[in-house]
């Protein structure tokens, strides 16, 4: 009778070892978790300021630029390549000269400034324009507006500038080039736009037919 | 001529031998059979990517949103309720101080786990700290069967990072014929996970890719 024996050890020793393995039965992988950082911010000049020719010679005197967010000064939404709940076409006042030390070109137009800010498609950044104290010839502060797009729908709007203070604006992404109306701006995503006038108060005596320059500061963060 | 009388005995008792002797015993082998379970197996379906969002600054962070997943989706998390589920309004959603807040804007993990048909298992899913970013995969749910077709009230539940939870595959008979939501696969279970990036002790390079691996671990 020792096969029929043989055939009962074998098989309590079958199960047994299926059942001890299962304990022991794993799986363990490792899976990626990743991302890619932000682009680097870009600030670049689209149009430089420029107030004209025609600056008083005194000293002390202020010459100012009509830039605004709203209304008659606003520089429109299609420069601003934005998209407003309405359609804001070009302010006709935009740009214009006002002031005593526009001896020359008081009533005329100077060339707004246009700056274009560059990052992550969608993503919030700070602005901060500040004035320019303190120089050799003449001093700047600034006025003007920052495009400020709301996803997907065309409530996007022009942020006004406070010099010194901190904007939070957002810029445009793929969901912003969607629906704008024929007069309304053209968004680039990851892009936005500054427009800026203001005013500029001499602080020398300068003479005739000189081109003065003294420069400005914009910061921008994430 | 007569027989040889003595032969004959001979012969016919050399027969009987041989015939008694087949008789008296036997041996052969018989076949035993018993298969072991499958092999439980990992799969990714959907990797996790927060996309280009991070900011670069040590020490910020970012939390993806992989709460609920819905099971909507073909192929995704293969579970049913009685209803079926578009993904959370803000599934995928980035926030932090470390990197672009926005809705679905990260893409969270799926995988599939892959076994006996109403096994038991036990998961672990845990965090990972590199030499660039830490993972914490504290957003997230497994699905949980509720081992029958008749209720449509299967559900997805969180896990904690690093602590093992407990679900059953799919059985045979699970929620496989009119889904609201994605019909379960026999022996399959779905998880989804999100989770916190922080961004290590030194700033990170702008426009630049970083990745690391976090663990799984199902054991039966």
């Amino acid at each position: 009778m020792q096969p029929k024996k043989l055939k009962n050890y074998l098989l309590p020793l079958a199960i047994a070892s299926a059942l001890s393995s299962t304990s022991l039965m794993a799986a363990t992988a490792n899976y990626s978790v990743g991302f890619t950082t932000v682009p680097d911010i870009g600030i670049s000049q689209v149009q430089a300021m420029d107030f004209g020719s025609g600056l008083s010679l005194a000293s002390g005197v202020a010459c100012a630029m009509a830039v605004t967010s709203v209304g008659n000064s606003y520089p429109g939404d299609q420069l601003l390549r934005i998209a407003g709940a309405s359609a804001d076409t070009l302010g006709s006042e935009v740009g214009d000269l006002t002031g005593a030390g526009c001896t020359a070109s008081v009533g005329s137009k100077g060339t707004i400034g246009i700056y274009r800010i560059d990052g992550i498609a969608g993503g919030t950044v700070r602005v901060t324009v500040n004035n320019s104290t303190g120089n050799a010839d003449f001093d700047y502060t600034a006025t003007g507006c920052i495009g400020d797009y709301v996803a997907g729908t065309a409530n996007d709007i022009c942020d006004p500038v406070t010099p010194g203070l901190a904007v939070d604006v957002r810029l445009a992404d793929a969901s912003d080039t969607v629906g704008n109306g024929a007069t309304e701006g053209i968004p680039n995503p990851g892009q936005t736009r500054i427009v800026l006038g203001g005013s500029i108060l001499t602080t020398a005596v300068h003479t005739a037919g000189q081109t003065l320059t003294e420069s400005f500061n914009i910061t921008v963060t994430y | 001529m007569q027989p040889n009388k003595t032969k004959i005995a001979l012969l016919l008792g050399a027969v009987c031998l041989g015939a008694s002797g087949a008789a008296n015993a036997a041996t052969a082998d018989f076949d035993i059979t018993v298969t072991t379970i499958p092999d439980v197996a990992l799969t990714e379906v959907q990797a996790l990517d927060y996309g280009t969002s991070m900011f670069v600054t040590a020490g910020g962070n970012c939390l993806m949103n992989a709460s609920v997943p819905g099971n909507a989706a073909a192929g995704q998390m293969q579970y049913v309720q009685t209803t079926a589920l578009i993904p959370a309004a803000n599934y995928g959603d980035l926030t932090g101080t470390g990197c672009v807040n926005g809705t679905g804007t990260g893409t969270p993990g799926i995988y599939r786990i892959s076994g006996i048909p109403g096994g038991s298992v036990r998961i672990t899913i845990s965090g990972v700290t590199g030499a660039d970013f830490s993972f914490s995969p504290n957003s997230g749910c497994i699905v949980n069967y509720n081992g029958d077709n008749t209720a449509d009230a299967d559900t997805c539940t969180t896990f904690v990072p690093g602590v093992v939870a407990n679900r059953a595959l799919a059985a045979a008979a699970e929620d496989d014929a009119v889904p609201l939501g994605q019909a379960s696969v026999a022996g399959q279970l779905m998880f989804t996970v999100g989770g916190t990036v922080t961004i290590g002790g030194a700033d990170l390079t702008a426009n630049q890719a970083y990745t690391e691996n976090f663990p799984v671990t199902v054991i039966y």
